[in-house]
């Protein structure tokens, strides 16, 4: 490679091509700097594909499954599929209108159970929030606070439904099974919710803290003056984040018998009722979705504010407040434009 | 509420020295309007509640009765506009806080939350406390093999999950796809895939092809699975994609690269990162989705949980929960090494 004349890579053009003839040295003598990039190993990369490669196969046969399964597939998902849409697209008559809000109302009922469980992992998250942050809290705090919630996030929720909630509010729709499922979203949505949220004030600038001690202020007043007005579009987008979240996480509650859309849908899978089962699912997609687009538009609105450049929007920005924390429109600053906070994508990773 | 509030005295922290500038008044008719919207929620409220609990008003003359809890809503609602327009919140936060009251009444009437019953109902929970307290450690060991399925079925899923995720992303994404059409038709077959809780597909799939009756629970566990990633990877890779730096695309597009190449080179390498930290947090997710799917008769350590409650052992259950914890704790560390080395 280092012998080559031609293409000698970059600089090799600008070099002066002629030079006495009478010196003895060649006329162009190539150095490190000329040569073409070599490419650069792949050995690890290649390794590691490998590695994958095995780790899949070997998984494939540890879960010891049978791929022969995956033939009869297509067959039966057309089978019950047409047996789904029948019941989905016919006329309803009385039972099947019943069926159709039987459905809405287990639906609805998760909504709740997932209302009432973020604003119970809301309701803690905050102060513990404020207490997993490195900026706001002395280290013994910090340290405790941190491990409890990191213990917390490795329990699955429906370890705090069977152990404590269960028993403690009764089973079922009806005997306090909705409030059972939705304490156990509640407790389990904490580690998130506060981990998240001390992420956010971790994140906090600086220079309002700094103007605020400036100015005599002690904890709590910089916590509210200083602190909370830059997070708490961010907090709100965090909380409103897990509700949708939570709506997912209360369907495996239901089946445990928490009430809400899992318990209906355990219900009608045991008595293989398709009709009822693509009601359930319509009904199910249609709820999330219509929440989520909710969601996501608040918490777009809470980020970003109200201001839209070309129709003015509210008058609420006096233009020459100097330096003051202004809440929603900074902090939004540092998201990038995307409906969910950098935060909450980069706990995506949480 | 306290956002709001920031809201209004936004501006006083400026000048010491002139008048404060003060945050606008909020339109009072609209305030009024907010009023009247909370009085058709009370309305809404007494139609529709269930318990017979009745606030008695004496007037005097007559004495006027109200059910209790709508009116404690009602008042809280009115209080709280009250509050806002003091503290001079625009009418987009007053409407928004009038909103949270009345969803959180609507949730807490529905799951009917009460606290009361707990001391009386603690007797129920205290043996199965102490049970867990007390777990049986000579059977953490005796369940690896479900552990070993439960691992397997997570990491088939996480890898299939993932590849698919990646095309469906890069369809689903304006910057990647071919067109407009590709792009909106992707994105709305992800949200419905996404819709359908993890639950819910492992229980089509345990209808489709058999549950762990019939030996088959494996398989329907890594096809709900598999649906479960594929929502989630789809969905956080096509929102990377559509921040990803312009600079390499125009490149590969002034060098005349076709749509192929271009995602190959330009695209691929910027979102890989976050395409490997997805990845390790759906294989995160799919180790406790799949512990809980295990309930609905997929297979994995979540039907150990399931067969030893239902034999009430909870002291099996316990030891197995324990296991559960440690592995969790071991996937988060392994994840967050592979991360901190990759990225």
């Amino acid at each position: 490679m280092s012998t080559r004349k031609i293409n000698a890579g970059p600089g090799s053009a600008s070099r002066p091509e002629s030079r006495p003839e009478s010196s003895p040295e060649p006329r162009f003598a190539p150095d490190a700097l000329d040569r073409r990039p070599v490419r650069p190993s792949r050995l690890g990369y290649n390794a590691g594909m490998l590695v994958v490669g095995i780790l899949f196969i070997a998984a494939i046969y540890g879960t010891g499954m049978d791929v022969r399964a995956l033939l009869d597939l297509p067959a039966s998902i057309i089978q019950y599929g047409r047996l789904m849409a029948s019941g989905v697209f016919q006329i309803p008559d009385e039972t099947v209108a019943g069926y159709w809000s039987q459905s809405f109302d287990a639906m609805f009922e998760s909504v709740a159970i997932a209302w009432v469980g973020t604003m119970v992992g809301a309701l803690f998250s905050l102060p513990l929030g404020f207490m997993a942050a490195r900026n706001m809290s002395p280290l013994p705090i910090y340290v405790v606070v941190r491990f409890v919630l990191s213990v917390i996030r490795a329990v699955p929720e429906i370890i705090f439904a069977i152990a404590i909630m269960l028993p403690l509010f009764g089973f079922g729709s009806g005997g306090g099974g909705a409030l059972a499922g939705a304490m156990a979203l509640g407790v389990s949505s904490i580690g998130t919710l506060s981990k998240l949220i001390s992420e956010a004030i971790e994140a906090v600038d600086g220079g309002p803290l700094e103007s605020s001690r400036a100015s005599g202020s002690n904890h709590l007043q910089l916590i509210r003056w200083a602190v909370l007005p830059q997070v708490m579009p961010e907090v709100i987008a965090i909380w409103l984040y897990r509700f949708e979240v939570n709506i997912r996480a209360s369907a495996i509650l239901g089946v445990l018998g928490a009430g809400g859309i899992g318990s209906l849908l355990s219900t009608v899978f045991g008595a293989r009722d398709w009709d009822r089962i693509g009601i359930v699912l319509v009904v199910i997609i249609l709820v999330t979705m219509v929440v989520d687009q909710i969601s996501a538009f608040i918490r777009h609105r809470v980020i970003h504010g109200a201001r839209i450049r070309n129709g003015g929007g509210a008058p609420q920005e006096d233009d020459d407040d100097g330096g003051a924390p202004t809440p929603g429109p900074v902090s939004g600053a540092s998201v990038e434009d995307d409906p969910a906070p950098k935060s909450t994508r980069a706990a995506a990773g949480l | 509420m306290t956002t709001t509030a920031d809201e209004a005295t936004r501006g006083s922290a400026t000048r010491a020295v002139t008048a404060r500038p003060e945050a606008p008044k909020p339109s009072g008719l609209v305030y009024l309007g907010l009023a009247g919207l909370a009085v058709l929620a009370f309305i809404i409220f007494w139609v529709t509640r269930d318990s017979g609990e009745i606030l008695l008003i004496p007037l005097g003359f007559v004495t006027l009765w109200a059910p209790l809890y709508p009116v404690i809503g009602l008042a809280v609602m009115l209080l709280t506009l009250l509050v806002c327009y003091r503290a001079r919140v625009g009418t987009m936060g007053g409407f928004g806080a009038l909103a949270f009251i009345t969803m959180s009444y609507w949730a807490g009437s529905t799951v009917n939350f009460t606290l009361l019953e707990i001391p009386s109902r603690w007797s129920n929970v205290e043996p199965r406390l102490r049970a867990f307290l007390d777990p049986n450690w000579s059977y953490i060991w005796t369940v690896r093999d479900q552990w070993l399925i439960t691992i397997s079925m997570a990491v088939v899923a996480t890898l299939i999950g993932c590849a698919i995720g990646l095309v469906l992303a890069m369809l689903a994404s304006p910057v990647s796809s071919p067109n407009k059409g590709v792009s909106q038709a992707i994105k709305a077959v992800n949200s419905v895939i996404r819709s359908i809780p993890d639950v819910g597909w492992a229980l089509l799939f345990v209808a489709f092809i058999g549950g762990t009756a019939h030996g088959l629970g494996p398989m329907a566990g890594v096809l709900a699975l598999l649906m479960f990633n594929i929502g989630i990877v789809a969905k956080l890779l096509s929102e990377t994609i559509d921040s990803v730096n312009p600079g390499p695309v125009e490149a590969a597009d002034a060098a005349g690269a076709n749509l192929t190449q271009r995602n190959r080179l330009a695209i691929l390498p910027q979102v890989l990162p976050g395409f490997v930290s997805y990845g390790l947090y759906v294989f995160e997710l799919n180790i406790r989705a799949s512990a809980a799917l295990g309930i609905v008769g997929v297979g994995g350590i979540g039907s150990a949980i399931m067969l030893q409650l239902n034999r009430f052992a909870f002291e099996n259950v316990a030891a197995i929960l324990i296991a559960l914890i440690v592995v969790v704790l071991l996937v988060d560390m392994f994840s967050m090494y592979i991360r901190r080395k990759l990225l």
